[in-house]
């Protein structure tokens, strides 16, 4: 394996697991949001996907969106990072994230908003609605979903390159 | 670990003891509700550490090493958060039925589910409600301390200095 095709091979690593990071979120993401149109229908998927996302949200239903009048399994925040997820972690896979240098300015920046937020609300002061809290969360969701994609890329690409040749394979 | 890199015990104590202490306590702990922040934080906050650390020694920080980093800060955290949540119970004296009366209170839990969870707890007694507890916050911290030290990671990377090349000495001998 020449060094040009050994290095798409451990490109072409990184984009597969960056991608299959962004697929189970999207996946998770989708259930979240059409959980309250077939709870009625498939009431154990329901209680079981509120069960298991309790210990990561407090699923007030006050703080939570809501599609059709029936709350979310996540609040408003956490509905918003994970959204934000969803976008940066595709991002992150289509752009190739593990090859950029981003550095802590940009992710701290898109972090803030939430933070003091959810500070805020912490000591019973939030002066935000849902809507807003969420639409405040998914810069960090992206920020959070860039960044892990390139963790994963990167990690793949060099678990890849420390891999031994394949027998009979002709250095470049 | 990389040849030459530091210890990664120090910084991983240092993050996840802290966030673990701050999420013992009765208020501050309640920044777990928003997507475990503070599991995340204590991940994210060792790695901040540790490529202090890798770049004091010269040594590389990759995502790998702060993936590392965050999971050791996790178990660290789980060991804090632990002490301290069981110091802090045993001082305000906050029973397992005032907790549920509290979660009540907060609304949006259904009765049917505070009930079986109320059974459970019944069943394990209370040495099996703490290991239980221990184990639990063990798996969501080492998931989620790990995504946050991957992400520090990511952000804080710092790639090897390259060595420098000694300069050419200039004072040749004259030619013979």
């Amino acid at each position: 394996m020449t060094p040009a095709s050994a290095r798409i091979a451990h490109d072409r690593r990184a984009t597969l697991s960056a991608i299959a990071l962004a697929a189970f979120a999207t996946a998770l993401a989708a259930v979240v949001v059409a959980l309250p149109g077939i709870e009625d229908a498939r009431p154990t998927l329901g209680w079981t996907v509120r069960f298991a996302l309790r210990p990561v949200c407090h699923q007030i239903p006050e703080r939570s969106l809501t599609v059709a009048d029936v709350p979310l399994p996540l609040c408003a925040r956490c509905t918003g990072l994970l959204v934000g997820g969803v976008g940066g972690l595709v991002a992150g896979a289509a752009l190739a994230a593990w090859r950029r240098r981003i550095g802590a300015g940009p992710f701290l920046a898109a972090v803030a908003p939430t933070v003091i937020d959810g500070a805020l609300a912490t000591v019973s002061w939030s002066p935000l609605g849902n809507v807003p809290r969420a639409c405040l969360a998914v810069p960090a969701g992206l920020a959070c979903g860039w960044f892990l994609a390139a963790a994963a890329g990167e990690v793949a690409r060099r678990r890849g390159a420390r891999r031994p040749m394949a027998a009979g394979a002709v250095s470049g | 670990m990389q040849e030459g890199s530091p210890g990664m015990l120090k910084a991983a104590a240092i993050g996840g003891g802290a966030m673990g202490l701050v999420a013992g306590l009765p208020l501050l702990g309640m920044l777990n509700c928003a997507c475990c922040s503070l599991v995340i934080g204590a991940g994210f906050l060792a790695s901040y550490l540790y490529s202090r650390d890798c770049i004091a020694a010269g040594a590389p920080f990759r995502a790998g090493q702060g993936a590392w980093v965050g999971l050791i800060a996790g178990l660290f955290y789980t060991l804090v958060t632990s002490v301290v949540g069981g110091v802090v119970q045993a001082v305000t004296g906050t029973s397992v039925e005032q907790a549920f009366e509290q979660i009540e209170s907060m609304g949006g839990v259904d009765s049917s589910q505070l009930d079986q969870a109320r059974q459970f707890i019944d069943s394990i007694g209370p040495v099996g409600l703490i290991v239980f507890g221990v184990f639990a916050t063990l798996i969501i911290a080492a998931v989620f301390s790990t995504i946050g030290g991957a992400i520090g990671g990511a952000v804080f990377k710092q790639e090897p200095r390259t060595p420098v090349a000694p300069p050419a000495p200039t004072n040749y001998p004259p030619p013979v």
